[in-house]
């Protein structure tokens, strides 16, 4: 190198162009430990999103679906994965006389077909506005306009917008409100209010593949699920072990809230449990692999601090140029480390969604450039830390004992 | 007098048995002197050249420069004074490779100063015979170019004490030759010289000659 006052910058420069490889394995190093560490950090917080926003959203106290449509029932909820699944009037008038609950709202499962008669496929939901108690809040704390007959709001993974149009079933209905981020199913579905989601059942069981209804109903005659609140001062588990013995035969299951989110909480948790041991094992793993390069680096380079010294150089310099060399090496592995995470989190967010098939709600834009600075420092910071032992023992060394190991 | 040590010892353990580099040595050193040092391998000559340049830390005993006991001084006022007073040539081939020959020159320097130097590193290029090579890494180099740009280096923040360890041990004859009358231009510019070198190769012009014996030093 040549031209322009030699500082410690230009020193640490140097040494890093003159050893190309050893510095561009550094560099990759921290890049993809800082590559795991964000992204992993931010799954972490999606995750944990994910589980405060089923906390937040499922409104009743528990919930009666079809038995044999417990899992669909589940995964509509938590990942929107279409399904339709029917409970018939009947039974439902006949659970709903059950002792102990004090208020319930139906609700209609339909799922769309992935072919020409619809738009995309997704999970529409109807519910009742009349006895509705768990969306219709929602919607007003979003200030999401209710949908009307042939209206519909939809989650916020849906590429419409408001004003837009949906063909569902070959009709075409009104986007009219389009919801937050939840983390949840509800991302990819449809809501439309009872009348719509009974006329769209009609049109649905008009093409090939749909759920048939249960014989002799019509689309009048069948919900999927009914949402329950129970009286104040019964225990929820009392009116479900009451549904759950006295519609034994009835193909009817009654699900506590609690337990849909306790089971996914636990699960969720354990897997944020392990990322985090993993990531820190990463970071110290960086940390331990960075102090053997400096160490094996900072052995071969004796007679070159030597000779700085020689020259006049103090061993707060010393110090100075490996700190230096390891920060710029190290910032430089973060830095691309971070952008990766910008074009591969950020852009494919739904895709990691969808193939973690659980509940998961990206961080806001703040906590996710905080994550991302804290992460970089995090990662930039191993460098400098790795290299204090080396730079601590060249600089102890006597100079001449540098030059002649040198 | 511009340098002086008094009682001078340094010693190392060596198989658990302590062995003197350099004992009880007296060694003095004019501003118009030109101080040869010679001895066997092992004799403690290079040990003694880097306690002068204060780049050991002697057992017991005073080196006085210019009357400042260079014994009693930190670690950053010892690297202060090489970087003015002491102008130190180690042995063999010390030039940093990832810095180009002009660079070299000038890194001595700005190691501790910040204004520019580079007009003044041209110039000992140039007084040395390599003002062309500037631009050229150290790799670049043979033996006694090398050598050249690494007295030009020394003499970059004008010391007034240069001290070389062996400057002439690994060249040719000839290549030898230029780098003693080098030398000797140096001195006759005024700055005192302290060289280790071989007995084969003292110079007429020498003021001083220490022969160095199992740490002892004695003046011929």
């Amino acid at each position: 190198m040549s031209g322009g006052r030699i500082s410690t910058l230009k020193i640490a420069v140097g040494n890093i162009v003159h050893k190309r490889f050893r510095a561009v394995c550094i560099v990759l190093l921290i890049a993809v430990s800082t590559l795991l560490i964000t992204g992993g950090t931010m799954l972490g917080f999606g995750l944990t999103g994910g589980v405060k926003s089923i906390n937040a959203r499922l409104g009743a106290d528990a919930m009666v679906v079809p038995r044999s449509a417990g899992e669909s029932y589940e995964g509509a909820l938590l990942t929107g994965s279409p399904s339709t699944f029917y409970l018939t009037k009947g039974t439902v008038e006949r659970v709903l006389q059950t002792e102990g609950i004090a208020r319930s709202s139906p609700q209609l499962f339909i799922s769309t077909f992935d072919s020409a008669h619809c738009a995309s496929l997704v999970q529409i939901i109807g519910f009742d506005p009349k006895t509705d108690f768990v969306v219709t809040p929602w919607l007003k704390t979003a200030s999401v306009t209710e949908p009307g007959y042939g209206e519909i709001v939809i989650g916020n993974n849906v590429q419409l917008v408001v004003g837009n149009k949906m063909t569902v079933f070959l009709l075409e209905l009104e986007v009219v409100g389009k919801l937050d981020k939840t983390g949840m199913g509800f991302d990819n579905s449809v809501f439309v209010n009872m009348d719509t989601a009974k006329m769209l059942l009609t049109e649905y069981e008009k093409f090939d593949g749909a759920t048939p209804l249960p014989e002799g109903a019509t689309a009048e005659d069948v919900y999927s699920a009914v949402l329950l609140d129970v009286e104040k001062g019964v225990e929820i588990s009392s009116v479900q072990r009451k549904i759950n013995l006295g519609f034994r035969d009835d193909d009817v299951s009654c699900v506590a809230s609690q337990t849909i989110l306790e089971s996914t909480a636990k699960n969720l948790n354990l897997v944020i449990g392990v990322l985090t041991v993993l990531l820190a094992a990463i970071w110290f793993f960086a940390v331990f692999v960075l102090a053997i390069i400096f160490t094996l680096a900072l052995n071969e380079r004796q007679r070159e601090f030597g000779i700085l010294r020689a020259i006049g150089a103090t061993r707060r310099k010393l110090t100075a140029i490996v700190i230096t060399e390891a920060s710029l090496l190290c910032g430089a592995g973060a830095l691309a480390g971070v952008g990766v995470v910008c074009l591969i989190v950020f852009p494919y967010s739904t895709l990691i969604e969808r193939t973690l098939k659980t509940a998961y709600l990206p961080p806001q834009s703040l906590v996710a450039a905080a994550i991302l600075v804290l992460c970089g420092v995090g990662c930039a910071v191993t460098g400098p830390l790795a290299s204090l032992f080396s730079a601590a023992r060249i600089a102890k060394n006597e100079a001449l004992a540098n030059i002649q190991e040198g | 007098m511009l340098l002086e040590t008094i009682d001078l010892t340094k010693s190392y353990e060596r198989r658990g048995e302590r062995f003197y580099a350099a004992y009880n040595v007296a060694l003095s050193v004019e501003s118009d002197d030109f101080v040869c040092i010679t001895g066997q391998s092992g004799s403690g000559k290079s040990t003694l050249l880097n306690l002068l340049a204060g780049l050991l830390h002697a057992d017991s005993g005073s080196i006085l420069l210019d009357g400042e006991d260079l014994c009693k001084l930190n670690d950053a006022g010892l690297a202060a004074l090489r970087g003015s007073k002491i102008g130190y040539i180690p042995q063999g081939n010390s030039l940093l490779q990832n810095f180009s020959v002009l660079d070299n020159v000038c890194l001595p320097w700005y190691l501790t100063r910040k204004s520019n130097v580079r007009a003044q590193a041209r110039e000992l290029l140039a007084r040395v015979g390599i003002a062309h090579l500037e631009r050229e890494n150290p790799a670049s180099l043979s033996g006694g170019e090398a050598r050249r740009v690494a007295i030009a280096r020394s003499l970059i923040a004008n010391p007034s004490v240069l001290i070389a360890d062996e400057p002439t041990g690994d060249l040719d004859p000839k290549t030898t030759d230029d780098i003693i009358r080098m030398f000797s231009e140096v001195h006759a510019q005024g700055v005192a010289v302290v060289v280790v070198t071989h007995e084969r190769e003292i110079p007429s012009f020498t003021t001083k000659h220490y022969v160095m014996e199992n740490g002892h030093l004695a003046l011929q």
